[in-house]
């Protein structure tokens, strides 16, 4: 999977597409351990080009909010398509990742106190 | 599908997950089934093989075979290995409750593969290995 990134102020986003199952997972988890590894990472993942995520996708996303999170960061979700959002609900994992319609909202949320 | 199955047999690498899934929905395609049942069955199959990739052959390089049949209004695929045997629904559903902190990274793959078909069946035999069977009605219960 092409894993393109950006910067806005001090927020990294980065952008998956296509599938994230057991075969691109690894990839997405090394992408999200250099993103990660800094004390208080603020993180968006854009989901807008990402058609499919399976339960490996998913505890790649689990495992680095876990990490984050211990060290004051956060990962948040932006522009999560329809059937990607219905396996998140179906995992439970709705209430452990905030999510956005607007990576723009993904972004600004980190500036709120 | 030439008759009413089709069948697809590959070797246990990660990077045939997309090659099993590519021939779910190219045969799904072919019977114009609703895009939200290919979806779910995509998911389903995506998840079977990768614990059989992971776990059945302890590392080594075996084979699986995937067929596809459709029997009345219903999609049968059996997924059959030669690996250990491995009972998927003899796995506990995760906690979906769980807070972060408590939530196991783990155990979503075979609690998918029963969210998204009607039924999951299992058999071991010496001679043929693990069978995994799923069922997935694709039209939708007519109303009373």
């Amino acid at each position: 999977m092409d894993i393109p990134e950006k910067t806005v102020g001090n927020v990294g986003i980065i952008f998956l597409s296509g599938r994230l199952d057991a075969y691109a997972a690894n990839e997405v988890e090394q992408k999200l351990n250099l993103l990660c590894a800094a004390a208080k990472a603020n993180v968006v993942v854009n989901l807008k080009g990402l058609d499919y995520i399976s339960s490996s996708g998913l505890r790649v996303l689990l495992a680095a909010l876990k990490k984050v999170r211990k060290q004051n960061g956060d990962i948040r979700l932006a522009c999560l398509q329809p059937y990607v959002r219905e396996v998140f609900d179906i995992a439970g994992f709705t209430q452990l990742f905030k999510m956005f319609d607007l990576e723009e909202d993904a972004i600004n949320s980190f500036k709120e106190a | 599908m030439k008759g009413n199955c089709s069948a697809i047999e590959v070797e246990s690498k990660l990077e045939n997950i997309p090659v099993i899934i590519n021939f779910i929905t190219d045969t799904l395609d072919g019977l114009a089934v609703d895009p939200a049942i290919i979806f779910k069955v995509q998911l389903a199959v995506d998840e079977a093989c990768t614990n059989v990739i992971k776990h059945a052959y302890s590392g080594q390089i075996g084979i699986i075979t995937l067929t596809c049949e459709l029997l009345d209004d219903n999609l049968v695929i059996t997924i059959k290995d030669k690996g250990k045997p491995f009972d998927p629904r003899s796995v506990p559903p995760p906690d979906l409750e769980a807070d972060l902190e408590q939530r196991k990274i783990g155990g979503l793959g075979i609690y998918f593969m029963q969210k998204m078909m009607d039924n999951v069946s299992y058999e071991f035999s010496p001679e043929e290995g693990n069978k995994l069977t799923m069922r997935k009605r694709l039209t939708p219960e007519k109303a009373d």
